[in-house]
């Protein structure tokens, strides 16, 4: 089971970085960044070590810096979401508890609860991001018009592949 | 010491996000602060042939469009032949003396982004080409950038459209001298500092590059004015325009190499240290 969760997520990372690098990264929309990549650290199991969870968002962050010449941004908003996770996913325990095998997706937690989850992670990514890009809260309507441009467009895309993957794996 | 043992077992990941995050931000700090990206940069060996490679669709797709400006470049080249044919070399008139300490190198596009406040251009050609730090960067019609890092087999440059951009720009018209910068709102509306309101500047006028930097060369076309209006507390204009080159949709460009950089600039050095 340990070995499943390991290569599902492995071609996760692979994947989601692919799509952002290769195609995200190149759309010729100014005011709207689409940003996958929180996706993969939303999706860790709910046991995955918290170190775990932080030094991979973190290398995630790395590698689209690299790829992508963010200077570190991509670096600095994965690797706190990455530690902000484990709260959310406290505030956000069912009743009974986290069971050991338990995955934060649509299939095990449905569609409202993986909303809320989604919606406040990115948002809190999204945050980070934009206002680290502007380095100060200079022009603030602006800045917050294209996060919530960009937001949108992530949650979006976050929904539709969760919806159109996790919904034929289940079948 | 058990009670620091005991602070490191029971905080240690807070311990580690913060190390982490203090790396990230340094590196932010750092890539605000300097004209230049940190070492994380696609003008790597490894980033840049990775990028290069998948590069190629995107070039295939804009192909038809990259033949058209080509076409129209050769158009215009083939004119200033025929007009320096007409004037042999000893007729004693000079042959376009200004833009002769320019020299020029052919690259390829390998990634570009616009959705950054600062965008950088990967380019193919590095330091085995050449291709130095400062150096400009144009496209058969218009501005493109100037490069900030060098690796020797890739270069990297940033746009025009970045927030940390400025590039001196000439009305044609009047003569007029502005700075063009972008304020990190729309990227295909860049905006002029420095129009006086007592110029008769107007809609679809033209700006060329004001050549008194040793970067661009003189009279390059830049862009074309888009939005007009008078800025009530200065005398000057708020000035939108449009870059005339779709600097999304580039597949090649030209680095401008000048042979006189060196001299100027440690002219100027000179100049300033006095």
């Amino acid at each position: 089971m340990n070995n499943k969760f390991i290569i599902s997520n492995s071609i996760r990372f692979v994947l989601l970085l692919a799509l952002q690098i290769l195609l995200l990264n190149q759309l010729p929309f100014g005011s709207m960044y689409i940003m996958i990549c929180p996706l993969f650290v939303l999706l860790l199991p709910v046991f995955t070590p918290r170190i775990a969870v932080l030094l991979l968002s973190f290398f995630m962050g790395l590698l689209l810096d690299w790829f992508s010449n963010g200077g570190g941004l991509h670096t600095a908003s994965l690797t706190a979401m990455g530690y902000a996770r484990s709260y959310i996913l406290d505030t956000f325990q069912p009743r009974s508890g986290w069971d050991k095998l338990d995955v934060p997706n649509v299939n095990q937690q449905g569609y409202t609860w993986f909303f809320y989850y989604s919606l406040i992670l990115f948002s809190f990514h999204h945050f980070i991001y934009f206002f680290l890009e502007v380095f100060s809260f200079a022009n603030f309507f602006s800045t917050i018009f294209k996060l919530i441009f960009s937001l949108l467009g992530s949650l979006t895309l976050v929904w539709i592949l969760s919806l159109f993957i996790m919904r034929t794996k289940r079948n | 010491m058990r009670g620091i043992y005991y602070l490191i077992t029971r905080f240690y990941v807070l311990i580690l996000f913060v190390l982490l995050e203090f790396f990230a931000l340094s590196l932010i700090y750092k890539s605000h602060k300097y004209q230049e990206v940190s070492f994380l940069n696609t003008s790597g060996n490894i980033s840049g042939t990775f990028l290069g490679y998948f590069n190629n669709i995107n070039t295939f797709i804009h192909l038809g469009q990259n033949n058209k400006t080509l076409m129209e470049e050769n158009v215009l080249l083939k004119e200033q032949l025929r007009y320096q044919n007409n004037y042999p070399s000893d007729s004693g008139l000079p042959k376009n003396s200004l833009s002769y300490k320019f020299n020029y190198v052919a690259a390829k596009i390998v990634n570009n982004t616009v959705n950054k406040s600062i965008n950088y251009i990967t380019l193919d050609k590095g330091g085995k080409d050449g291709i130095q730090k400062g150096l400009g960067v144009i496209s058969s019609n218009g501005v493109v950038g100037i490069i900030t890092n060098v690796s020797e087999n890739f270069s990297l440059a940033m746009s025009v459209i970045s927030v940390k951009s400025q590039i001196s720009v000439r009305h044609k018209k009047t003569n007029a001298l502005g700075s063009l910068y972008w304020n990190g709102d729309n990227p295909y509306l860049l905006q002029v500092d420095g129009f006086s309101k007592t110029l008769p500047i107007k809609k679809n006028d033209t700006l060329v590059t004001a050549g008194f930097s040793s970067i661009f060369p003189p009279d390059i076309i830049v862009a074309k004015v888009k939005k007009l209006e008078p800025d009530e507390s200065t005398s000057f204009f708020h000035v939108d325009v449009v870059l005339t080159n779709q600097i999304n949709s580039l597949s090649y460009v030209y680095i401008v190499k000048n042979e006189k950089k060196k001299e100027i600039d440690s002219l100027e050095i000179q100049m300033l240290n006095e």
